[in-house]
């Protein structure tokens, strides 16, 4: 009976960042799961985007004049609004799938040192979202400008903040995305994770607006509305951070998530 | 070489592993044993940093297996359920695994190949039967080539042809000058597989011994004769430290002298025998002797064994 040794491979096998990374795309793109629901979230963001463009167009037409007219780039990011939550909740899945089905332990006993995995994930997950997010905002942006002009209410991609509030929306996206992944890594259950993520999304700005006098100014920290002030255009009239503001919010979090994921990950028995 | 020293581990107030100390030594199949809730998968954990010990430690090599650079060359490790997404195929898991260390393609082939699931590799594991489970976390374990096995139950839901398979790979593996270190319930199996028994119960070590020894521990000096003068026979070996019962018309179990002393006590007498065998208890006997003040999930009553046969004789294994 030959066995295979294969001792050639040995001398120059070590466990290296770049490799973690070709394993965390060789997994993320391996799941029919994974690759059906970032399709969803791309569709999500083109079909709303050109949908919204489309009623403008129609309410126009019908009453001579159309609200969404005054925010021509935002009608073409609504879409995130759902594309976050299919990203966030992949995020999650990246992580407490590995803890529901056991592969957390073949994952962590490859890499003992634990912390490539998790940044492993984040980077392969982030630059993955971050792109199809924005590949998507684009198409939607084009497309649904096209159609806004036929009202004369469209802008150009040249027209001052546009391209901003673009990256802006992908980046929001993706934070979302990684806040996932960061909560799946501290609670470690799908289930308590995703509750904990749409937590974060729409109850926390449910809760934050009804603190009263100075406590209010809470609002303007949390994710939805860094990321509000991130893609923001006209910023006549509302209670939001700069857009740069908004950036470093949103960085502070994803530090923060990332960080407490790292911790935990490294300190708990897996 | 796997050493642990002081090995400990504790659970709030329950604890798992109590201060173990062992030594798994190459180029032999080490039997690890124990009851269920013994300690035995919390201390192979804690072989591959997955758990950290509360006292003590478990070196590879004499080293932490953090330590490693990269840790799937040296130590293979099959840990009990399928630690495998379900919703990936074969191939791409184990690619995945291989990548991390800068294993390459072709290797991912060669241990399908060496367990059999070639032709199901682009199948998604979730349909996988629980032997094709079983092979392919062998085959996750041998992929980095490593010096040292743990096997957490590999035999776990294999067929005859399978059990046998993994004996002889264990077996090869081990006459290589690898360490092989498996735990099992399968006794009879691990009777056959494995040279040398690390017994645990309740966390603790409860023998540390060779196969052969912890049998013959257990049997203690237990011969079986069959003679027509069986009543004159055991008159003639009754002595101070001899005990010898009758289980039979002319079979006689005699406890306190060697097979070799009973001939020749019957020589003597001219007594004929027809039968003389020393008796060994099977390894599941041994087993559950030792434990048996260990075991921390007890079943419940079985029904009373019938009167022995006169027919029991060697080992059951």
């Amino acid at each position: 009976m030959g066995f295979p040794t294969a001792a050639d491979f040995k001398p120059t096998a070590k466990v290296t960042l770049p490799r973690v990374l070709r394993s965390e795309w060789t997994k993320l793109t391996s799941l029919r799961s994974t690759v059906w629901t970032l399709l969803a979230a791309i569709v999500v963001t083109i079909g709303f985007g050109l949908i919204v463009c489309a009623a403008t167009v129609a309410d126009f037409h019908r009453n001579g004049n159309a609200s969404d007219l005054n925010d021509p780039v935002g009608t073409s990011l609504v879409g995130g609004y759902f594309s976050q939550i299919a990203i966030g909740v992949l995020g999650v899945l990246l992580i407490t799938g590995e803890y529901s089905t056991g592969m957390i332990r073949t994952s962590l006993g490859a890499v003992p040192h634990r912390l490539p995995v998790l940044f492993g994930k984040a980077i392969v997950f982030g630059v993955t979202s971050y792109a199809l997010s924005l590949g998507a905002i684009l198409v939607a942006f084009f497309s649904g400008q096209a159609i806004l002009h036929q009202v004369h209410g469209g802008v150009a991609i040249g027209d001052p903040s546009v391209v901003r509030a673009l990256l802006g929306g992908a980046f929001f996206v993706m934070t979302i995305g990684l806040l996932g992944l960061a909560l799946g890594t501290l609670i470690r259950s799908t289930g308590g994770s995703i509750a904990a993520l749409l937590g974060l999304i729409f109850v926390v700005p449910i809760v934050t607006s009804f603190l009263p006098g100075r406590w209010g100014d809470i609002q303007k920290f949390i994710p939805n509305n860094a990321g509000g002030a991130l893609v923001t255009i006209d910023d006549r009239g509302n209670d939001l951070l700069s857009p740069l503001g908004g950036l470093v919010v949103l960085l502070v979090w994803l530090a923060v998530g990332l960080g407490a994921a790292a911790f935990t990950l490294t300190r708990r028995d897996a | 070489m796997i050493e642990a020293r002081g090995l400990t581990k504790r659970y709030g107030s329950k604890t798992a592993v109590d201060d173990l100390t062992f030594t798994v030594r190459p180029g032999v199949v080490t039997g690890f044993l124990g009851p269920n809730g013994a300690g035995k998968s919390t201390t192979m954990r804690m072989a591959i940093g997955l758990d950290r010990p509360t006292k003590g430690a478990i070196n590879i090599g004499g080293k932490a297996y953090r330590d490693f650079p990269a840790p799937l060359t040296e130590v293979g490790v099959l840990l009990e359920a399928k630690a495998v997404h379900t919703g990936r195929s074969a191939y791409k898991h184990l690619l995945a695994v291989a990548q991390t260390q800068g294993i390459p393609r072709r290797r991912v082939d060669e241990v399908l190949a060496l367990v059999g699931l070639t032709d199901v590799a682009g199948k998604r594991v979730g349909g996988f039967s629980l032997g094709m489970g079983q092979r392919l976390g062998i085959a996750s374990a041998m992929l980095g080539d490593p010096g040292v096995l743990i096997l957490d139950e590999p035999v776990n839901g294999l067929d005859p042809e399978g059990i046998r398979w993994i004996r002889t790979l264990l077996q090869a593996l081990a006459a290589e000058g690898r360490t092989i270190f498996v735990s099992s319930h399968l006794m009879s199996e691990m009777a056959l597989t494995a040279t040398h028994l690390i017994v645990v119960g309740r966390g603790r070590l409860i023998a540390n011994t060779t196969v052969e020894e912890f049998i013959r521990q257990a049997s203690g000096d237990l011969v079986h004769v069959r003679s027509p003068q069986a009543a004159r026979l055991s008159e003639t070996l009754a002595r101070d430290g001899v005990t010898v019962t009758t289980t039979g018309l002319d079979t006689l179990d005699v406890n306190g002298l060697t097979a070799q002393q009973v001939g020749e006590a019957a020589f003597a007498a001219g007594i004929p025998v027809f039968e003389l065998t020393p008796r060994q208890v099977s390894l599941e006997d041994a087993f559950m002797d030792i434990t048996k003040d260990a075991v921390e999930y007890t079943h419940g009553q079985t029904p009373a064994p019938r009167v022995p046969s006169a027919t029991s004789t060697g080992a059951n294994a």
